[in-house]
């Protein structure tokens, strides 16, 4: 038997997939480092872009530290379908705590739009990307309140260093352990990411989702 | 029979791909003189959770067809929360109770009024069929994010279980599965898409039996229309009062 003639298939779930980019372009990035981050931006806009449920229920936010204004939002909340990627620029220091903070307070004031517009959310994903060691003062504590937000279960982060970054001091932000790139396979990082937040953004109450492998860019766990 | 009803599971685009099965469950019993309904979403995260949702689908509509003539006293509430009782205490036996999570969507219709049940997401909405503007919602009850929800198998269940009588004008009724609910119900507030619900009602309603109605909602459900929307399992099960016809 063939199915209902007339109806309708209309995509209502009011739901968003929150997604904040932190990216570290300080000027040890300078050089090919800032040229692959601003390609593997593009691959994940065009990616997101080409699933038709992420592209609408994801939304993304990036920030950067460094550069000329140490911690900046170079990208507000965005639908996936409309993200543009940013063109970034390697300069100044490393100040992620500073950056992380901001972070988890543009995800607060994002939930609570979403929870006032009767908008549903899946949890906040963070993705974390640093070269070296955050260098501002006082990182130390916005690290661990970060992590105790990952603790209760308020927001995903995912920790990522290049070689020479600081991995202990990543690892202070997550309960997980920071991954480590391969090289400079920012592309790959983040195809993995828009292909993880694809799979977050149709995934269904109560679902442990399974996420894609990271071997195309990451090392083995340090 | 007084009633006419239909209702299919199909399996989701991500269990399609990784070869598993579906794991939501529906059930349907009626008598001469009322009828029981229930959708149950099983958990991806539990490995048993079909055999949760089923276990739990056919316990609560036995229990709840039982006492469909008693819908104005406490008896079928308690009824119901037995039949969850025990089956949770069945499954203790057979492993972690966190292996069999499911939520549970359902109703109970006599010729007077309708009770309706609810333990987690899913939806259930009743419907005055000769004014589709007037419709009654059990929404879905998830967390604070839109990825968690409460499951028969937890400890609180009992504070999460949502009991409510319905009047006798609404008598069709729509269970589905969040998977279904993503295209069948709209949100903000919750109500039905209009060029989804009334033509799948008319639809049924002509068909000449329960085999044929659980073939084309099966068939709907399939709809590669679906898969661009939601990649989970799908249930919808549909009942109608036939004698207000």
């Amino acid at each position: 038997m063939s199915a209902i003639p007339g109806l309708e298939f209309v995509d209502n779930t009011n739901q968003r997939t929150p997604c904040v980019l932190l990216l570290d372009i300080s000027s040890s990035m300078s050089g090919e480092p800032i040229r692959q981050l601003n390609e593997g931006l593009r691959a994940f806009a065009e990616e997101l872009k080409s699933d038709p449920v992420a592209s609408l229920r994801v939304q993304v936010m990036v920030i950067t530290v460094g550069g000329p204004e140490d911690v900046r939002i170079v990208q507000p909340w965005t639908d996936a379908a409309d993200f543009e990627p940013p063109y970034l620029h390697a300069n100044g220091l490393t100040p992620l705590g500073q950056g992380m903070a901001l972070a988890l307070d543009e995800i607060a004031s994002q939930k609570a739009v979403y929870d006032a517009n009767g908008i549903s959310s899946t949890r906040p994903w963070v993705i974390m990307l640093s070269d070296g060691c955050p260098n501002d003062y006082g990182w130390e504590s916005y690290a661990d309140q970060a992590r105790a937000e990952e603790e209760n279960k308020r927001v995903i982060i995912f920790p990522v260093g290049t070689r020479g970054a600081d991995f202990e001091a990543l690892g202070r932000f997550s309960s997980k352990t920071p991954k480590k790139l391969k090289g400079l396979q920012f592309r790959e990082l983040f195809v993995w990411l828009s292909r993880s937040m694809s799979t977050v953004s149709a995934s269904v109450p109560g679902e442990r989702v399974s996420l894609p492998t990271t071997d195309s860019w990451a090392e083995i766990e340090v | 029979m007084a009633f006419l009803h239909g209702g299919a599971s199909a399996t989701g685009r991500s269990h399609l791909d990784k070869g598993t099965s579906c794991e939501d469950a529906w059930q349907v019993i009626e008598t001469d003189t009322s009828i029981a309904a229930c959708v149950c979403d099983g958990a991806g995260s539990a490995s048993h959770s079909a055999r949760g949702a089923n276990l739990l689908a056919s316990s609560v509509c036995q229990a709840v067809i039982a006492r469909a003539d008693h819908l104005h006293s406490p008896t079928c509430v308690l009824a119901l929360v037995e039949a969850i009782e025990a089956a949770r205490q069945t499954l203790s036996t057979e492993g972690p109770l966190s292996d069999f999570h499911a939520t549970l969507c359902g109703v109970v219709m006599n010729k007077e009024q309708s009770l309706v049940f609810h333990l987690g997401d899913g939806v259930a909405m009743g419907v005055n069929s000769d004014d589709w503007d007037d419709f009654v919602v059990s929404e879905p009850e998830n967390g604070e994010f839109a990825e968690t929800t409460y499951f028969f198998t937890l400890p609180g269940w009992k504070d999460h279980l949502r009991v409510f009588t319905a009047p006798k004008r609404y008598r069709t009724w729509f269970l589905m599965s969040d998977g279904a609910a993503s295209f069948a119900v709209k949100t903000s507030p919750w109500r039905p898409t209009p060029n989804f619900m009334k033509p799948v009602h008319d639809y049924l309603t002509g068909l000449p039996d329960t085999h044929a109605r659980n073939q084309a909602l099966m068939s709907t459900l399939e709809s590669p229309d679906t898969d661009r929307i939601t990649a989970d399992d799908k249930t919808l099960v549909w009942i109608d009062d036939k004698t207000r016809l």
